[in-house]
């Protein structure tokens, strides 16, 4: 099939950055397949705008915030089961060192216990590295208030892994 | 000396080192996405220029877009096809823009009107079961008297209702639901104005309004939140009006510019075919609260 003007660029970029994104969209969705429907629609979108965009760096926080906003969108988390747990549904959700030993899967059960924007502050600055400045940035809010979401998303993390981070590390 | 801030780096690396994403596949399907996408764009776009030709020859004079919006003036009976509603229906001028709230809201005259839909209907679940069932044609009928019909209900409903309707300028998502505010909902503010983003992530179509975000003091002591969404990047975006009863619940009213289908999403107007004033009187009927949350 003939490719498009742009297309071959864009197949390149999205070769090079589709694992790492897909990661980020793995631990805020906490769902494998939710995670590629996530980056394929936003990559989707980047492809609408890839003449657009001129520098490869550009073109990389603009995938990375389209994935967060269409994440974000409340008509799809109104949609989604990402909702997080409910105070009453914690009990049956509790990460258990004794029996869950896989990581990921004890991560993304923490994770999931975690509002939706947390979450995507939390992977963004302990996956990625970004500075909360630049996390600001992608989610459109203040450093300080995401300053106050990595606080609290920490005190709720500690609190779910509990004694599980001592066994996770002794893996 | 709790060190959980590198522990957490710590476990994301070694975590996402055991991942194996389907980066062929997520290139492969994505550019097929991106293709489609880009083909229904330009699409709409065309469609769109034409309607702005129909619109300023005149051929159009019920524009809810420019400043004129549909308002019943009586009680419509349910069960009544579209058309004997029209008779019911007068233009009057609409206050402000499509993303205005703070002019003279007409709300309390609709809201009795629509209510009156409701009762007439009979359309009163006796279980969270059939809040689905009961609440598709309490949507349609609340839309049809603003000349909405209904062109099929998607198999994902969130809430009591998930249509696409369609007034011959463009088809719309339009959902509703009705549901307990949760601790979980509260403890990410969903559905109100904190947190609210106020930019775009791509360029919104030529006419829509921007992003904004009010808080509204209902007469009946209720809160409600009034927002224009921000473009997904894709030029799709919202009118919501989230309504916050006294008793705990939100009646949720969500109508896009376009129709949302998994991957893709077509954009088919400037604006959603309903106002933010019209979605307001919709959401204050009190039929809404009839249903019960099953979650």
């Amino acid at each position: 099939m003939t490719s498009r003007p742009g297309e071959d660029e864009f197949r390149q970029f999205v070769t090079a950055k589709a694992g790492q994104l897909f990661k980020v969209a793995y631990f805020i969705c906490g769902d494998w397949h939710d995670a590629q429907d996530l980056l394929q629609t936003s990559l989707a979108k980047l492809y609408v705008a890839w003449q657009r965009i001129e520098q490869i760096e550009a073109a990389d926080a603009y995938a990375r915030k389209v994935l967060l906003r269409t994440y974000l969108s409340q008509r799809r988390l109104k949609r989604s089961s990402e909702l997080p747990v409910d105070v009453h549904d914690l009990g049956a959700r509790l990460v258990d060192p004794g029996t869950d030993h896989e990581l990921h899967l004890t991560l993304v059960a923490a994770l999931r216990m975690l509002p939706p924007r947390n979450r995507a502050a939390v992977v963004l600055h302990y996956l990625e590295g970004h500075s909360l400045a630049a996390i600001a940035e992608y989610l459109g809010t203040t450093e300080s208030a995401v300053k106050s979401l990595n606080t609290r998303s920490l005190r709720q993390l500690r609190a779910q892994l509990g004694d599980t981070r001592e066994v996770l590390f002794q893996r | 000396m709790d060190d959980i801030e590198n522990q957490l780096s710590e476990l994301f690396e070694t975590a996402a080192s055991r991942l194996e994403p389907p980066v062929e596949d997520i290139v492969r399907v994505s550019t097929q996405l991106g293709r489609r996408r880009r083909a229904r764009r330009n699409t709409a776009t065309v469609a769109a220029a034409v309607g702005v030709v129909g619109l300023t020859a005149g051929v159009v004079f019920s524009v809810q877009h420019f400043g004129f919006g549909s308002v019943p003036s009586g009680t419509v009976a349910a069960g009544q096809p579209t058309a004997d509603h029209s008779a019911s229906i007068v233009a009057s001028p609409r206050p402000g823009s499509p993303g205005s709230t703070t002019a003279t809201r007409s709300t309390t005259l609709v809201s009795s009107t629509t209510s009156a839909v409701s009762r007439t209907t009979g359309l009163v679940p006796s279980t969270p079961e059939s809040g689905p069932q009961v609440g598709a044609p309490l949507l349609t009928q609340f839309v049809s008297v603003y000349g909405l019909h209904a062109v099929r209900q998607n198999s994902t409903s969130i809430g009591v209702a998930d249509f696409i309707y369609d007034d011959g300028h463009g088809q719309s998502e339009i959902i509703a639901s009705v549901r307990a505010y949760s601790a979980a909902l509260k403890s990410w503010n969903a559905y109100t104005c904190v947190n609210f983003n106020t930019t775009d992530a791509g360029s919104r179509p030529s006419g829509a309004p921007i992003p904004s975000c009010t808080t509204v003091s209902t007469i009946d002591g209720h809160t409600e939140y009034v927002m224009v969404t921000g473009d997904d990047g894709s030029g799709f975006y919202d009118y919501e009006v989230n309504l916050f009863t006294t008793n705990n619940m939100v009646v949720s009213l969500d109508a896009g510019n376009g129709v949302p289908q998994g991957a893709n999403v077509d954009v088919t107007r400037a604006v959603p075919p309903l106002s933010l004033s019209e979605m307001q009187a919709i959401v204050a009927d009190p039929a809404w609260l009839e249903y019960v949350d099953p979650t």
